[in-house]
């Protein structure tokens, strides 16, 4: 009986975690887009056009709620900020496993010439948090992953 | 990770291969368990945990029984308990977000609340967890009494996340005793190759074919390009998911194991009966055996019989996806099977091959909408326009564009959903083995090409 109850601790431990962390207010894209821009230097990259979620990522932006999207236009730049806002939570992991796709892809791209672009890559944030999945590559990608997590 | 990914083909397998042969017999299944863990942690590093603590507490609470049993005591309320806890535990990630937009809908509530992501293959290994613990209470199979076994079991990397569902009985020997040799490797690789290629080459391109029409503005629509968009898809989740399975049983006969099939040409059924024997087998001869039987089976009143059916084919729908387009495709074929077990099924059974083939093929097309669609409303629209509800053309000029481009990759895919190209393959194979293995290198480079320079294509069945 003691074992039992050991194993319902410890479950529901481990979902009260789970849930508590993934837990999100619903904020809408704008406001996070004002937030970045208030504490971050994000309006050093370029808001991307939403084909380009498409071009980059291989995800076609009218099938989420909305998004963000910057990237650093420069050829030689990895740098990027992509924030989606999902209708059902069955398409984060969809979303997820595409931006580690980009990511491997692109640590493929520069592998062997761009010794500091696959440093940033390899360091490249991916985050779930309720309705919401945060990719950064950028040497600022923990402050931007603090605003963010700070507004949601 | 993913089978069809660079990672894993060209570093996680050869790298788990090579040191698989290299250890001594006595550390194999620590590797391969360490391997396991490594491949669905990479993917989910958090639920990973999750996925540990299952296999841990269903090896701990089979023991628990298996003690009960020895001391003379019922083990009905461990088995139960440790039954409610693996069902909870699916429920609470893949039917709490249901039902509170259910109950948010019916009562007109917006009570907050947060779904959360589906661990990948959790519905697969808590079946399996399932099957085991059900068997040990039963009495059909020994208790397992090293955790590294059963966990490995329960994690064992290629069918860990999306199958087939391999029951514990099934296995039992094969986790202590299995052959490996070099022509059971070579079998293995070829069934991978060609489980790679069929997810790659075929079906990653027909689904684009699917998208492609869903997408179509109103104006582009035509009855005829709702046809061949469910088509595409029916061939697509068939290379998607058959692919999936081919490349798990390959894998496990590569590390010596050897895994039940899945798919047997589902396409080629000439009555719905016939065609789940032979689509996701693992998964009806689970319901089958630890539900649709215990309930009485078919051994009962007809109304039992009916009421039986309807149950497990509610719960099959539902163990897909927590939606009602789900509910809905899982009793559209609840009550098709009994209607030709009780209505029309003498009249198929007499009809004329090609008409039985048809009969199938439509109804599993329509079947597939169901399956497809995000919700009910949007399966409902699209099944009306295929049969002319509204006021769109028979074809149009996006319906001639869909011919030229896809007609060649349509035709392609239908027929390798059919028996012959594997036996001709192996006839080749037996005449031409140098050919045989060019064309399967050839297969290889192609979809390592695919994946190169293609988007992100998960597996269909990882959302379940």
């Amino acid at each position: 009986m003691i074992k039992k109850g050991f194993f319902v601790v410890i479950l529901i431990v481990f979902l009260l975690l789970i849930y508590s962390n993934g837990d999100a207010k619903d904020v809408s894209m704008k406001d996070i887009d004002k937030y970045l821009k208030a504490n971050t230097e994000i309006e050093q990259l370029v808001k991307a056009k939403n084909r380009d979620l498409m071009q980059f990522i291989g995800l076609n932006y009218e099938d989420f709620n909305s998004h963000l999207y910057y990237r650093n236009v420069e050829a030689l730049s990895v740098e990027e900020l992509l924030i989606i806002k999902v209708n059902s939570i069955k398409q984060l992991a969809t979303l997820k496993n595409a931006v580690e796709k980009r990511v491997e892809d692109q640590i493929s791209t520069f592998e062997g010439y761009g010794p500091n672009q696959v440093a940033l890559l390899e360091d490249a944030i991916i985050k779930t948090k309720g309705n919401y999945l945060f990719f950064c590559v950028s040497k600022s990608a923990d402050k931007y992953e603090e605003v963010f997590l700070n507004v949601i | 990770m993913l089978f069809s990914s660079i990672t894993f083909i060209y570093y996680f397998l050869p790298i788990t291969l090579l040191v698989y042969f290299l250890l001594p017999k006595v550390l194999k299944n620590v590797w391969l368990l360490i391997a396991s863990i490594i491949f669905y942690s990479w993917g989910e590093p958090v639920y990973v945990f999750l996925m540990l603590f299952s296999s841990i507490f269903n090896y701990s609470m089979a023991r628990d029984m298996d003690r009960e049993r020895r001391k003379g005591i019922n083990p009905k309320m461990t088995f139960m308990f440790t039954v409610v806890v693996n069902l909870f535990i699916l429920g609470f990630f893949k039917y709490y977000g249901f039902l509170m937009d259910t109950i948010n809908g019916i009562l007109g509530t917006s009570i907050h609340y947060t779904a959360l992501a589906l661990p990948i293959g959790i519905s697969f290994y808590t079946f399996q967890a399932l099957s085991y613990i059900i068997d040990v209470y039963w009495g059909n199979v020994r208790v397992q009494t090293s955790p590294i076994k059963f966990c490995l079991y329960l994690a064992l990397f290629p069918q860990l996340i999306a199958g087939p569902i391999v029951k514990y009985k099934d296995i039992d020997e094969q986790l202590d005793n299995r052959q490996l040799n070099v022509e059971k490797f070579g079998h293995g690789s070829i069934r991978f190759i060609l489980g790679l290629s069929k997810k790659v080459i075929l079906a990653n391109n027909l689904g684009l074919i699917y998208d492609l029409i869903n997408q179509l503005p109103d104006n582009k629509i035509s009855i005829l390009t709702y046809w061949i968009g469910i088509f595409a898809y029916t061939l697509q989740i068939y290379f998607d998911f058959s692919g999936y399975s081919d490349m798990a049983i390959g894998i496990g006969k590569m590390l010596g194991f050897e895994f039940m099939e899945n798919f047997n040409y589902p396409y080629l059924s000439k009555s719905i009966t016939e065609f789940w024997r032979r689509w996701h087998i693992s998964l009806s001869t689970w319901f089958k055996e630890y539900l649709y039987i215990p309930l009485g089976g078919n051994k009962v009143a007809p109304i039992r019989h009916i009421l039986n059916i309807l149950v497990v084919w509610s719960l099959t729908g539902l163990w897909h996806g927590a939606s009602w387009n789900f509910v809905a495709w899982g009793l559209y074929y609840g009550i098709l099977l009994i209607l030709e077990k009780y209505v029309y099924g003498r009249l198929i059974d007499r009809a004329p091959n090609f008409v039985r083939h048809i009969y199938t093929l439509l109804i599993v097309m329509i079947g597939w909408v169901l399956f497809s669609s995000e919700n009910l409303s949007t399966a409902l629209s699209y099944i009306g326009i295929m049969f002319g509800v509204g006021k769109y053309p028979l074809m149009n000029f996006t319906t001639m564009y869909f011919l030229k481009t896809n007609l060649l990759l349509l035709i392609i895919g239908g027929f390798v959903a059919t028996k012959k190209p594997i036996e001709y393959f192996n006839i080749l194979c037996e005449r031409k083995r140098g050919l045989g293995i060019f064309l399967l290198l050839l297969f290889f480079v192609i979809s390592t090409a695919y994946l190169v320079f293609s988007t992100y294509n998960p597996f269909l069945y990882f959302r379940f």
